[in-house]
C-alpha cells in the first residue's frame, strides 16, 4: 500500500481544504464582514451599475479568498499535515486550491450577480462572474503560496494589501512614487505583474485577453511555487533548537 | 539488512557564537521487528534524530537511510509514520476525518482506507473520542491519535516522540501492547522517552544518546541479564561515596548511597569488602537487575559530568 492512490489522495485534499476554511473562525468573519459591506452597497444602489459592481466584486471577493486561501497549506498544522501525508507537493497544492476554487467561486460569483442585478443583462453578468471566479482563484493561489513561507496571518495580510491597494492602475502607482524613482520602477514592475484588480476591471471592461492568460497563469504558478515552498519550507522541533 | 541507517548523522543549528550541535556523528542501524528505544538527557538531540529519520529536518553532515532512500526524499517520508512532540493534527478536524486523510494517501480504495482507519483506531485505543474535534483533545489523546496516525503512514517505520507519556497506566499498557504488534508485525518501531520503566518493558533495544552522540547501543535482554549491587550508606558514611565511586567501574551515586555495576566477576562480597577497606561503613546492601537508568546515568556521566 505504499503507491500513492492519486484520485483517493486529491479527494482527501479537497476535504482537508475545505475543512480547514470552513471550519476557521477567521475565514467565518470576513464571509460576515464581506456579506454585510455587499449588503450595504446593494442597499446603497450600486446595483445596475456593472463598473462599480465589477470593483466591488474584486475586493470583496479578493479580500475573502485571500483569508481563506492563505491558512491551506501554511506552516504549522496544515503544513505538517502535508508533510506526514508524504504526497507529492503539488498535489496538496492543487487539491486544496481546487477545494477553496470550488467553494469561494460560488460565493464570489452569487456577490457579483446581487451587486450587478439583472437590468446589467446576461451576457454581461455572466462575463462578470466569469472575471470574478478568475481572479479569485488567482488570488487563493498568491495566498496559497505565501502561506508555507511568511505563514497564515502573514500571507493574509500581504494577499489582502495587494487586494485593497491593487484597484490602482500602475499608472497611478507610477504617479504616487514619482518622487522616489529607485522604488517606482520595481512598483511598476510587480503592478504589472501580479494578479491585482486593476487587471480583472480592464479584463472585465475591455476583454483584454493578456489579462486573461495573466490571471490565469498565476493560477500555475501560485500552485507550483506553493509546492515547492511546501516541500522546503522547514519543519523543526516545535520544542527549540535542539 | 537494517531498514534503518544513520551513518555519521550530524545536524548543528545557528552559527557563528550561536551555533549548537543536535547531532554529532550520531550513527546506529536497527532492523525490521525491533522496537528501539532512544534515551538521554533533555537537549541530547533525540527530536532531532527523530525529525530527520521522519525527513522533517535536513542534516548538515552524514546521512541517514530508510529502507534503501535517503531520509527526507519521497519514497522514504512514504516508509516513515512520524508521531512528533507536540502532535500537530489540524484543530479543525476530528480523530476520524485526520485518519482518514492520512489513510487517503495510502490506500488504493476507498474500502482499503476505511479499513485501514478502522485499524489504526484499534491500534492507538480511539473509539472513545475519535469522533470529536482534534481541538477539544486532551494531551493524553492526542497523542493516541498521533499514535494511530504515525501506524497508518508508516509502512516501515513508525517513530514515536515521547508519545507514551501523559497516558494513563490502563491505556498505556493496552499501547505497549500496540507497539509489540507493530513489531511483530514486521515494522520497525523507533520510540524516544523520558519513561524509562515503559520503555524497558518494550524495547528490545536502547540507544542512549547524550549531546547528540550514541553513548550507548545495547540490547534490553542483555541490560536486564545484568546485576547491580545497591548500597544504602548513612550518616558520615555518604562522605565516603565520592572514594567508592572511584573504586568500581561504572559505579553512580543514588539517593542514599551508590550503584555498583556487577560485571567481569565483581561480585556483592568484594564491593563490600572494598568499603571495610576503605572503613566506609554499609548500612544495608541488595542485589537488582540493572536498570535502564544505570545505563543512562552511566553513560551521560562518562560523556562528562551531565548527569
Amino acid at each position: 500500500m505504499s503507491a500513492s492512490p492519486k484520485p483517493l489522495a486529491f479527494r482527501a485534499e479537497c476535504e482537508l481544504g475545505l475543512q480547514l476554511v470552513i471550519r476557521n473562525r477567521p475565514v467565518r468573519l470576513v464571509v460576515l464582514l464581506v456579506a454585510m459591506v455587499v449588503a450595504m452597497a446593494v442597499a446603497g444602489g450600486v446595483r445596475g451599475n456593472l463598473a462599480a459592481a465589477g470593483r466591488l466584486t474584486f475586493v470583496a471577493g479578493g479580500s475573502l479568498m485571500a483569508v481563506a486561501a492563505s491558512r491551506l497549506l501554511a506552516k504549522g498544522a496544515a503544513l505538517a499535515a502535508a508533510r506526514r501525508a508524504a504526497a507529492p507537493a503539488c498535489l496538496h497544492a492543487a487539491g486544496r486550491l481546487t477545494a477553496i476554487t470550488v467553494v469561494g467561486g460560488p460565493l464570489v460569483a452569487g456577490m457579483a450577480a446581487l451587486l450587478a442585478g439583472s437590468a446589467a443583462g446576461w451576457a454581461p453578468l455572466a462575463r462578470l462572474i466569469l472575471v470574478g471566479w478568475t481572479y479569485a482563484a488567482a488570488v487563493a493561489a498568491l495566498a496559497l503560496m505565501l502561506g508555507p513561507i511568511i505563514g497564515a496571518s502573514g500571507a493574509a495580510s500581504a494577499a489582502l494589501v495587494l487586494v485593497w491597494l491593487g484597484g490602482i492602475p500602475p499608472s497611478g502607482m507610477q504617479g504616487v512614487f514619482e518622487a522616489w524613482p529607485p522604488v517606482q520602477r520595481p512598483v511598476v514592475w510587480l503592478w504589472n505583474l501580479l494578479p491585482l484588480g486593476w487587471r480583472a476591471h480592464r479584463l472585465h471592461v475591455e476583454g483584454e485577453m493578456i489579462d486573461a492568460i495573466l490571471l490565469g497563469g498565476w493560477v500555475v504558478i501560485g500552485v507550483a511555487v506553493a509546492a515547492w515552498a511546501a516541500a522546503r519550507a522547514p519543519v523543526e522541533p516545535a520544542r527549540g533548537a535542539l | 539488512m537494517p531498514v534503518l541507517e544513520c551513518r555519521a548523522a550530524t545536524r548543528s543549528f545557528g552559527s557563528g557564537r550561536r551555533r549548537r550541535t543536535a547531532l554529532a556523528a550520531c550513527t546506529f542501524a536497527a532492523e525490521l521487528g525491533e522496537i528501539v528505544g532512544i534515551v538521554g538527557p533533555n537537549g541530547a538531540g533525540k527530536t532531532t534524530l527523530l525529525a530527520a529519520i521522519a525527513g522533517d529536518v535536513r542534516l548538515s553532515g552524514g546521512e541517514i537511510v530508510v529502507h534503501g532512500r535517503r531520509a527526507g526524499t519521497g519514497a522514504a517520508r512514504r516508509a516513515v509514520g512520524y508521531a512528533p512532540d507536540p502532535p500537530n493534527a489540524p484543530p479543525e478536524l476530528t480523530g476520524l476525518e485526520w485518519l482518514a486523510y492520512l489513510a487517503s494517501h495510502r490506500a488504493p480504495t476507498g474500502a482499503a482506507r476505511d479499513c485501514l482507519v478502522r485499524w489504526a483506531v484499534g491500534l492507538a485505543d480511539l473509539s472513545g473520542f475519535v469522533g470529536r474535534r482534534v481541538a477539544t483533545y486532551s494531551r493524553g489523546m492526542a497523542q493516541r491519535l498521533a499514535l494511530g496516525a504515525a501506524a497508518v503512514t508508516g509502512d516501515r517505520v513508525v517513530v514515536l516522540d515521547e508519545t507514551l507519556n501523559g497516558i494513563d497506566p490502563i491505556v498505556q499498557r493496552r499501547l505497549r501492547g500496540s507497539l509489540s504488534d507493530l513489531a511483530a508485525d514486521g515494522r520497525l518501531v523507533v520510540v524516544a522517552s523520558h519513561d524509562l520503566g515503559t520503555l524497558e518493558r518494550i524495547a528490545t533495544r536502547v540507544v542512549v544518546l547524550a549531546a547528540g552522540r550514541v553513548r550507548a547501543d545495547v540490547s534490553t535482554a542483555e541490560l536486564l541479564g545484568e546485576r547491580v549491587a545497591e548500597l544504602t550508606l548513612t550518616g558520615s558514611a555518604l562522605a565516603g561515596v565520592s572514594r567508592l565511586l572511584t573504586r568500581f567501574r561504572g559505579a553512580s551515586r543514588t539517593g542514599h548511597g551508590i550503584a555498583v555495576p556487577l560485571r567481569g566477576g565483581l561480585t556483592v562480597e568484594h564491593v563490600l569488602a572494598v568499603c571495610r577497606q576503605d572503613r566506609v561503613p554499609v548500612a544495608a546492601s541488595r542485589v537488582r537487575y540493572r536498570m535502564l537508568e544505570d545505563l543512562l546515568v552511566a553513560a551521560v556521566s562518562a560523556d562528562g559530568g551531565v548527569a
